[in-house]
């Protein structure tokens, strides 16, 4: 079930009210069926994977926090293998054996290793994370093991955040479930603008930008290097949009029933700098990242090499956690070579060399988004052939003229970027400016939420677009 | 005040205001859309809501590209309107084909079939119903094709009067201005030609897959032509990519069905292709005059109330 679809409508306005109407100690059943439900609607059978994870990853937690020393680590190292594996067999299996293919084919041998011939469960890398955090949490004494098998469950299958995060950590999240939540006017009001803006990013402008980056990726070839440049940045925009949107309608439906998520994004191609990017991107991935791997590699806490290789490990492996295909990787090592320079060059990033601060500033957004974007010509093409070929007819400004697709949807592409630009800009800079939707006048109120409601009907796209993050 | 209440309250001046703007506004941008006199969409609304010619074109852009009905006209004396349109297929043809028949009885159609039109296209039924939903309310062949194809575009066409003109403010301000491609009875001309070394091309696409969808549309299409005994002429207009598949065989397998037969002019303009096209797939003004020519001569000059001035 998407969150841009009618039969998400439906579900939301049913379940909602139905857990305002029953007491405390039936929530969380109710929130559970639903979540399954949710679940249920992409691939049915899948659902026993996660109850696979849930049950180990429950009594886990048990055992971790009645154990001591050796023993305690064993079941962590027990949890940990189980989520890993479903992970490795699911998303990573098929992947291994076409590298083991193709190594064994260059030195004459053939693999007789099978082939899979499974579809990646929806969200698979989202809920194992989360599940990973709380066993973790828990072996570090920063959690209290659940004993409620309902309540644990609800932690790894809350449906708001169940397919594409935000990846929550227990601390933040479990407690909520156990306090009886009230309804509250605020909560609602404020979810149901997240909600609403987060529909607003993903159909009107995420949906629009793909027509036009489908178009040209798919026919990469095809293209002139001005094009591919238009693509490569309509589709930083696309993913931006996509999956920061599909965050605020998570984050918005979770604060409906008055439960806190973490946020996901801070507006990132307002970043100065690649760390910075970092610090408002994919945040709940990032610092599950920084918490359970970066952290415990050293950190920045070693010698400069094993810094920078430290760096490098895990934006490698978070390449890999995207997908499993070598545009990924190159993906994630790219970033890895970023930090690395940014922290290398760190004193010369901050001092002013245009002699304007504000100037300088507006060069090193710049920048960080042309390092950006220049990444995510790994992510969006099909392989890394038709990646690097994709680059060269860029820096070599490969064939004349700029596709445009149909005109209109060419302008209305042009027109929301700059849209989100100026929202963004006035959000970071001078959020006292946007009172349209906080006004303390009602009228002006009411009439922003009407025409933001106007424009998602009037220009948004409505062809079933999936989640481009649901595959992870 | 309780909170639920407060919400419900707030909730409902919203929804009002919501409903009182839709139907407004969506009025508005829909007197604008019915009223475009230039444009692939006054093509469409020609077919769906007035259509009163003797001779009817259906097609892609190489149909609106081809065929000059205003030639057809001169030489026949038969009316003729060019309903092609650009990036469309067979099951946009039928469900046109079935909006026009019925309110209006052609004498002759013509369909200008792309070697590809059996081909399934990627999102095509989005596109469809793109295309068709601002005529939702307008005829039934279409509520009933939106209705097969997306359930969910159905309901929030009936919910939204906004949702039908969808997408469409651009093009309309487009269309009143004028700007773009012009139409002449739904003829688009080209202007310009290929370069001298262009040459004809065959090509061999080991890729192609036939729809059963876009089968079946073509047989219903010739059906619905024979159940109201209309002369139909199923005809592939010239090309400089030429496709070496297999469309042609089962365009003919299904017409002889019918006792008819599908004519194909893919290489008529070999020789001097190059002066005779603007790109690969359309001609230009003068090759479309050369062609138009063609089709009368071969197709046009026996219907009962036209002879050739």
């Amino acid at each position: 079930m998407l969150f841009n679809s009618l039969h998400f409508f439906f579900f939301f306005i049913l379940v909602t009210p139905a857990f305002f109407l029953l007491p405390h100690q039936h929530r969380w059943k109710l929130l559970l069926a639903s979540s399954c439900y949710f679940y249920m609607t992409f691939v049915p059978v899948y659902i026993l994977i996660l109850g696979f994870t849930i049950i180990i990853d429950y009594f886990a937690g048990i055992l971790i926090e009645n154990s001591k020393g050796k023993k305690k680590k064993k079941f962590l190292i027990l949890s940990l293998v189980a989520n890993i594996g479903v992970l490795a067999v699911f998303k990573y299996y098929n992947f291994l054996n076409d590298n083991l293919s193709f190594l064994l084919g260059n030195i004459g041998y053939q693999n007789h290793v099978p082939y899979l011939e499974i579809l990646l469960p929806i969200g698979l890398s989202f809920h194992t994370f989360q599940a990973m955090s709380y066993t973790i949490e828990v072996y570090r004494g920063n959690q209290k093991a659940e004993k409620h098998f309902g309540i644990y469950s609800l932690y790894v299958m809350f449906y708001p955040q169940l397919v594409a995060g935000p990846i929550e950590r227990p601390q933040n999240i479990l407690h909520q479930f156990h306090v009886k939540q009230y309804f509250n006017y605020t909560n609602v009001v404020e979810g149901l603008k997240l909600i609403t803006w987060g529909l607003f990013k993903k159909v009107v402008i995420a949906d629009r930008l793909s027509i036009y980056v489908d178009a040209v990726y798919n026919n990469a070839d095809q293209h002139s290097g001005l094009t591919l440049i238009v693509a490569t940045v309509f589709f930083a925009f696309q993913i931006y949009c996509d999956f920061s949107g599909y965050s605020d309608i998570a984050i918005g439906c979770a604060r409906v029933m008055g439960y806190n998520l973490m946020i996901n994004f801070r507006r990132p191609y307002l970043a100065g700098s690649i760390k910075d990017f970092w610090s408002r991107w994919h945040i709940s991935l990032s610092t599950w990242f920084r918490d359970y791997l970066y952290f415990p590699l050293g950190g920045s806490k070693v010698a400069i090499p094993r810094w920078y290789l430290n760096l490098f490990i895990v934006f490698m492996v978070s390449g890999l956690w995207h997908g499993a295909n070598w545009t990924f990787i190159v993906w994630g090592a790219l970033h890895g070579i970023y930090q690395i320079f940014s922290v290398s060059f760190k004193k010369f990033n901050e001092r002013n060399i245009l002699g304007y601060r504000p100037l300088t500033n507006a060069f090193h957004v710049l920048l960080t988004f042309a390092l950006v974007c220049f990444a995510w010509i790994f992510f969006r093409a099909n392989n890394v052939t038709e990646a690097f070929n994709i680059c060269k007819s860029i820096f070599t400004l490969k064939g004349e003229g700029l596709f445009i697709g149909t005109p209109e949807g060419f302008v209305y592409a042009l027109i929301w970027i700059l849209f989100l630009l100026v929202v963004e800009y006035i959000t970071e800079y001078h959020s006292d400016i946007i009172k349209v939707f906080y006004s303390s006048n009602r009228v002006v109120r009411y009439a922003g939420y009407t025409v933001i409601v106007l424009f998602i009907i009037l220009f948004g796209v409505f062809n079933g677009g999936q989640f481009i993050y649901f595959q992870f | 005040m309780e909170p639920s209440y407060k919400l419900l309250r707030n909730g409902l001046i919203i929804l009002v205001l919501l409903f009182v703007t839709d139907r407004a506004l969506g009025a508005l941008i829909e007197h604008f859309f019915f009223n475009e006199k230039q444009g692939d969409s006054a093509v469409t609304t020609h077919g769906i809501l007035d259509a009163n010619e003797d001779i009817l074109i259906f097609g892609n852009s190489r149909a609106s590209h081809h065929y000059i009905p205003e030639l057809i006209t001169e030489k026949t004396g038969l009316s003729c309107y060019n309903l092609g349109r650009d990036g469309m297929k067979m099951l946009y043809y039928e469900t046109l084909l079935k909006s026009v028949l019925s309110y209006h009885t052609p004498k002759v159609v013509i369909l200008d079939l792309n070697l590809n039109d059996f081909e399934y296209q990627h999102q095509e039924e989005q596109k469809l119903t793109a295309v068709l939903m601002p005529y939702i309310n307008k005829n039934k062949e279409i509520s009933e094709m939106i209705y097969t194809q997306s359930k969910m575009q159905f309901s929030l066409a009936h919910i939204s009067t906004l949702y039908r003109v969808n997408s469409l403010p651009m093009s309309i301000v487009q269309h009143h201005l004028e700007i773009g491609q012009k139409h002449f009875s739904g003829y688009e001309p080209l202007s310009g030609n290929m370069p001298q070394s262009a040459t004809v091309q065959h090509i061999d696409n080991a890729n192609y897959k036939e729809s059963k969808d876009q089968l079946t549309a073509f047989e219903n299409f010739v059906k619905a032509t024979r159940s109201k005994n209309i002369k139909l002429h199923v005809l592939v207009s010239p090309g400089m990519k030429i496709h070496k598949h297999n469309a042609l065989k089962t365009a003919d397998s299904i017409l002889s069905k019918y006792d008819l037969k599908c004519y194909n002019y893919s290489e008529l303009f070999n020789a001097n292709a190059n002066k005779l096209f603007y790109d690969v797939g359309h001609l230009n003004e003068i090759g479309a005059k050369a062609f138009t020519d063609s089709v009368i001569v071969d197709h046009l000059t026996e219907i009962p109330a036209a002879g050739i001035n």
